[in-house]
């Protein structure tokens, strides 16, 4: 297996403080990581920096072997890395279909893009039919599948899923999680921040545990999901 | 009859002049929360533009309506290139400032490089004449203005529903880092934003200039007072509202104009001004304005 995202050292300071610390993280192609912690672990920080949005005040960054340590979003976005911001973040205004139009704004070539947005439409029935609303008139779970077929349109070779799951009820969690797994499925690599750490652990390849911006455990998803101790200190007591 | 049908086409028509300037003024704020105060400059390079055309290149006169038109829009690109841009995630206030330092220089420029008096602008003819329905005479630069400004609405609607960077610039009023996230270039959502606000004001320009007949370095502050309080009054930050404020904003000069007795007819100002007092506080988000434009960010 490839590498296609290698992170090395990475340090993410706001002012004083210091929220990632010292970060390796890689992801090999066609793989799920997860990204597990307790609230203010650091992850939307470290998952915006791979993003481009925030700086990294030290370490390197490569995607797909090049450096992209320095490279603003727009541009990370276009060499095939897209993210889904945690809280959706949809264009509440713009209707479902602008907000994917939008999501498509990279590529050039038009019939690929009709092909992309028709893939979207059979992907998920509820944005086809609620194609010309508003997206602020969707439900929670429609605008996080439809923030996830924004990010999609732009067809890229990595995912980014920040807390997918958040402020979702049980069933739609279940229906966004086996989304995932249907992608990967699709060949599509994907890294997942979650704070749900037993669902995230059920369908990932491997987990990185942070604590206070430090990785405190790197391994398989079994192996995380064996340790008591993990459990205990950092994923919220129960794990299966 | 007469009276009343001229004056509402006047009302029209100065209404129409400036919604023109508060659109531009709302466009550039709703996309980078700028309040750009060197809008008016915008104006006045329209008309050095056709003042130096004409000096230059001289006739034929209606050859200066594009140039003016374009020469604002190339002067709002470049205030974001060489102004803006380098301030772009400075607190608000520097932005401001730089605004303002950007209207100081341009006065300045223009009162040491060319002069301080007005300087004459012809008029196409064509524009100044008047024409006959039945047994009205109507100017045909009023009907002109009314008739062009929707022309301009439509492009903006077209625009802002019917093109990428059109949809962007409706979804970073919102949030700015979401449309980067997709990969469309923040430079790009805002200089079309500056373009856009520069053709507007210089087709405003061409109005203003035509009434006027001449142009002066500091003529652009008195259009970029009326359209920052047409924005005020519409609700700053919704396009819709700086329509609507521009339109009112010209609609209740017009009607005072008319009303007011002879000898303080001169503080029909105040008496606007006044009015604007009683909209912010009666209703501080503006007349069709929600605070929702502003301050609903997505968490």
């Amino acid at each position: 297996m490839t590498t296609i995202l290698e992170v090395r050292s990475a340090v993410v300071r706001y002012g004083a403080i210091t929220a990632v610390r010292n970060v390796d993280l890689s992801v090999d192609r066609g793989e799920i990581v997860a990204v597990l912690g307790p609230n203010g672990a650091g992850k939307t920080t470290l998952v915006s920096a791979i993003a481009g949005i925030l700086p990294l005040t030290q370490g390197s960054m490569h995607f797909d072997g090049q450096d992209i340590t320095r490279l603003g979003i727009e541009e990370i976005v276009r060499r095939g890395m897209s993210l889904t911001p945690e809280g959706r973040r949809v264009f509440a205004d713009l209707t479902v279909r602008e907000n994917l139009v939008l999501g498509g704004s990279s590529q050039t070539d038009r019939a690929l893009f009709e092909q992309d947005m028709q893939r979207m439409f059979e992907m998920f029935p509820i944005l086809h039919e609620r194609s010309k609303s508003p997206a602020k008139t969707l439900s929670g779970g429609e605008q996080q599948m439809l923030a996830i077929a924004r990010s999609l349109m732009s067809r890229p070779r990595l995912l980014l899923l920040d807390e997918p799951s958040l402020g979702l009820a049980p069933r739609i969690v279940d229906q966004i999680f086996r989304l995932i797994d249907e992608l990967r499925r699709d060949g599509l690599t994907i890294l997942v921040v979650e704070q749900n750490a037993a669902e995230a652990l059920a369908f990932a390849d491997r987990a990185y545990v942070l604590n206070v911006g430090e990785v405190v455990y790197a391994g398989t998803s079994a192996e995380v999901a064996a340790s008591d101790d993990l459990a205990e200190h950092y994923l919220g007591g129960q794990l299966s | 009859m007469d009276y009343f049908l001229q004056q509402t086409l006047n009302a029209l028509s100065i209404g129409g002049e400036y919604a023109l300037l508060a659109l531009g003024l709302a466009i550039v704020f709703s996309v980078m929360g700028l309040v750009n105060f060197a809008h008016g400059e915008l104006i006045t390079l329209g008309g050095y533009a056709m003042y130096f055309t004409l000096l230059f290149a001289g006739p034929p006169v209606a050859l200066l309506i594009p140039v003016c038109i374009l020469g604002a829009m190339l002067a709002a690109v470049a205030f974001d290139k060489v102004a803006f841009r380098p301030v772009r995630n400075a607190p608000p206030t520097t932005g401001l400032l730089t605004a303002f330092g950007v209207s100081i220089i341009i006065q300045n420029i223009l009162v040491i490089f060319v002069a301080t008096r007005a300087r004459p602008v012809p008029t196409p003819d064509w524009m100044r004449g008047n024409f006959m329905v039945g047994e009205l005479s109507i100017p045909v630069l009023q009907v002109l203005e009314f008739a062009v400004t929707c022309l301009a609405l439509a492009g903006l609607l077209l625009l802002l529903n019917r093109t990428v960077v059109g949809l962007a610039m409706r979804a970073a009023a919102k949030d700015f880092v979401a449309v980067r996230m997709v990969g469309i270039k923040a430079n790009r959502v805002i200089m079309t934003a500056f373009a856009v606000s520069g053709v507007l004001a210089g087709i405003a320009a061409v109005f203003i200039i035509s009434r006027r007949g001449a142009v002066d370095p500091f003529m652009g502050f008195i259009p970029l007072l009326k359209a920052f309080v047409a924005c005020v009054l519409g609700g700053f930050g919704s396009l819709l509202g700086a329509l609507v404020g521009g339109i009112v904003l010209g609609c209740v000069e017009v009607f005072l104009q008319v009303v007011l007795p002879p000898d303080i007819a001169g503080y029909r100002d105040a008496f606007v001004f006044l009015l604007v007092g009683l909209v912010l506080v009666l209703k501080p988000e503006g007349l069709v304005g929600k605070r929702a434009e502003l301050g609903d960010k997505e968490e």
